[in-house]
């Protein structure tokens, strides 16, 4: 059935294409860009954000109006916990976590919106927002600690003839977290779309099958649905939440490398 | 559902680099399968090691309400809190 299949939702498509490098000029030779669906979403979702925060921010009155508030809120509220993560000097890293958190909730909550697309759901998306942290990270701290920065890997008080295995864990451990960041997210927001997908199948499914008495049988799954909808606005704010607050805290490996 | 989703992604994550590490130290070197096996494991106890501290980290925002019965203290275990 065209209606119900769960994953279309995630196609990406061509929307104009932008240019073409290397190939002979023929048809189909080199990798052509283009301007997806995706990328349509980014823009969307930066867009909204900078409107939004230019537009709540213009009166800059001592007493704040209820758009600006909102503004006030989300400042303070990142700011809380980049201080408290990695402490007032990770402060210096508010514009990143403050992007992050913005960028990843906006994008979270476009794709609520039906026939949007959702920008997390795309693994390659989430994996180019981790490793832009996990480079800031190592860059950062080899800049500021130098080959201090490596004591990271290895914890204060072990003694000397562990160290060889409890170093490689570390390092392990350390490599992992790219991987863990960008996995959770896209996790948690491919499989919410698709359980939406799929109950909100069912019902079609049903009055489809079923004629009258689908109808009476597919408030159940439309049920199921509304609840999973809510689900659904929490676990896209959460994760950006957890995004960002896991940012701050490998921010304050950087900035402190000791365990 | 956000915790357990979490616990488990940095336990897999953690396999996974260990075994991805362990597969190209192989053709690098040509030491197939010992890097591969090696590198797993160690893997696998990142992994735990993730999980350690997620969850010590879990519980340190969450402390045990006061008086709540905690079981006996532990006396002859060293124990350091951070």
């Amino acid at each position: 059935m065209a209606g119900t299949d769960p994953i279309h939702q995630f196609v990406i498509y061509d929307i104009f294409e932008l240019f073409t490098l290397g190939g002979d000029g023929t048809e189909g030779s080199g990798t052509t860009f283009a301007f997806t669906n995706s990328a349509l979403f980014m823009v969307l979702t930066v867009a909204t954000i900078t409107l939004f925060l230019l537009l709540t921010t213009s009166g800059k009155k001592l007493v704040p109006t209820r758009a600006q508030l909102t503004s006030e809120l989300l400042y303070e509220f990142v700011a809380g916990m980049v201080r408290s993560s990695a402490g007032t000097a990770g402060m210096k890293f508010f514009p990143l976590v403050f992007s992050l958190f913005t960028f990843i909730f906006a994008a979270n909550m476009f794709g609520m919106v039906p026939y949007f697309f959702t920008v997390t759901s795309h693994i390659i998306v989430t994996f180019a927002l981790s490793m832009l942290v996990f480079l800031t990270v190592i860059i950062y701290g080899f800049v500021k600690n130098g080959p201090k920065f490596l004591k990271l890997f290895v914890p204060a008080g072990v003694p000397g003839y562990i160290l060889p295995i409890v170093t490689p864990i570390e390092v392990i451990s350390f490599l992992s977290r790219p991987i863990s960041l960008s996995v959770r997210l896209f996790g948690n927001i491919l499989a919410g779309h698709i359980t939406l997908k799929v109950f909100t199948g069912f019902a079609v499914m049903m009055i489809a099958g079923l004629g009258a008495f689908g109808w009476a049988a597919a408030i159940l799954p439309m049920l199921m649905a509304i609840a999973l909808t809510g689900l659904e606005f929490l676990v896209g704010a959460v994760q950006a939440y957890v995004f960002a607050v896991l940012t701050c805290m490998y921010l304050n490996d950087a900035i402190h490398p000791s365990h | 559902m956000a915790r357990g989703m979490r616990i488990g992604t940095e336990f897999i994550a953690a396999v996974l680099v260990g075994a991805g590490l362990g597969y190209l130290i192989d053709l690098g070197l040509g030491t197939s399968p010992w890097g591969l096996l090696i590198l797993l494991l160690m893997g696998f106890a990142a992994g735990i090691l993730n999980v350690i501290r997620v969850v010590a980290e879990m519980n340190a925002a969450s402390p045990a309400p006061k008086g709540a019965d905690l079981g006996p203290e532990a006396e002859d275990e060293e124990r350091n809190e951070n």
